[in-house]
């Protein structure tokens, strides 16, 4: 739904709320997180995942469709400062399309403002 | 030894990886129809964003250029907006609202055969049951749906009186129920209450004054 044209758009949230998770569940959804943030090099990954992190109890996470190991299913994962899109293709799961934005940082937006 | 064949090949493989990849990741053969609609507060603004993957990308095309010159002219564009609207369904508190089309964008034919050429919709509706309380909105799209697939979102709104209490949709997300609770009075409406109040204020205080020339 954010992909490219969308910048700046917040969707309505949906799902479950991640201060609704206990601990270990909180854990696996960071880790999940991670798999995005982790792209950067250690210190501006170490930085975004604490922002991510100190916004968790206003992230949330929805899932859309199977729920067994290997079984298609869409999620999104969407906070004040991350929104993560993972949407399986056509019944393959190895045709995946996958968006990671910050919506207050679109392109870096951010880095330009006076 | 022959040490051109080599060459030949690293020349083919350096061709074959600098050809920039189709955008054949994308939806080969479905109508990608995604709509975020928001809601204010005497409108619900609707963005509908439809790509054609690459193995129909001809075929929509052709739905739009009509006369067939390879070029989508204004008239052919708005007909085919039109068109799409028509097969949108809206309504807020079980009251159909017309849908107005604002702005409509189209890719040129190489981008769309590409699969990366998507057709941007902007249309508007005016809705009047926005006051204080519990209001829902009805969304349902039916346009190509043999060809088509469909997402369907509500944006955050950005008037904060308006919050969104729930989202449902049909599995294909032809359609959307969005319920949603409007808090208090428009500022505007508040301001043209305030200003009427002072109007008929100052009305009565001239009726009510007394002419010097009726105290004598």
């Amino acid at each position: 739904m954010l992909g490219p044209g969308a910048d700046g758009k917040v969707i309505q949230p949906e799902g479950i709320l991640a201060s609704a998770l206990d601990a270990v569940q909180q854990g696996l959804l960071l880790d999940v997180v991670h798999e995005w943030v982790g792209i950067l090099n250690d210190e501006a990954a170490a930085a975004k995942m604490a922002e991510i992190k100190a916004n968790l109890p206003r992230t949330w996470f929805a899932w859309s469709g199977a729920t067994k190991n290997g079984g298609l299913a869409y999620y999104r994962i969407q906070g004040p400062t991350v929104v993560i899109e993972y949407a399986p293709q056509q019944g393959d799961l190895d045709h995946i399309h996958t968006i990671y934005r910050d919506p207050t940082n679109d392109y870096g937006a951010r880095l330009v403002v006076p | 030894m022959n040490v051109r064949r080599p060459l030949v090949w690293f020349a083919v493989l350096g061709v074959w990886l600098a050809t920039p990849a189709p955008a054949g990741a994308h939806r080969l053969d479905e109508y990608l129809q995604a709509t975020r609609l928001s809601i204010d507060d005497e409108r619900v603004r609707l963005e509908i964003d439809l790509t054609a993957g690459v193995a129909v990308a001809r075929e929509v095309f052709a739905w739009i250029d009509t006369n067939r010159d390879g070029q989508i002219s204004n008239a052919e564009g708005d007909a085919y907006a039109l068109q799409v609207l028509r097969s949108v369904l809206l309504s807020v508190d079980g009251q159909p609202a017309s849908i107005t089309l604002t702005e409509i964008r189209y890719p040129q034919f190489r981008e769309m055969s590409l699969g990366a050429g998507t057709i941007q919709m902007r249309a508007t509706a005016n809705v009047s049951a926005t006051g204080a309380g519990r209001h829902q909105l009805s969304y349902f799209n039916t346009h190509r749906s043999e060809w088509s697939v469909y997402l369907v979102n509500a944006l955050v709104p950005t008037d904060p009186r308006i919050r969104i209490a729930g989202q449902q949709r049909d599995r294909a997300q032809h359609g959307l129920t969005l319920d949603y609770t409007v808090r208090g009075r428009a500022p505007w409406a508040r301001t043209w209450s305030l200003l009427t109040l002072l109007a008929m204020a100052g009305a009565l205080s001239i009726t009510r004054w007394p002419r010097a020339g009726a105290r004598a």
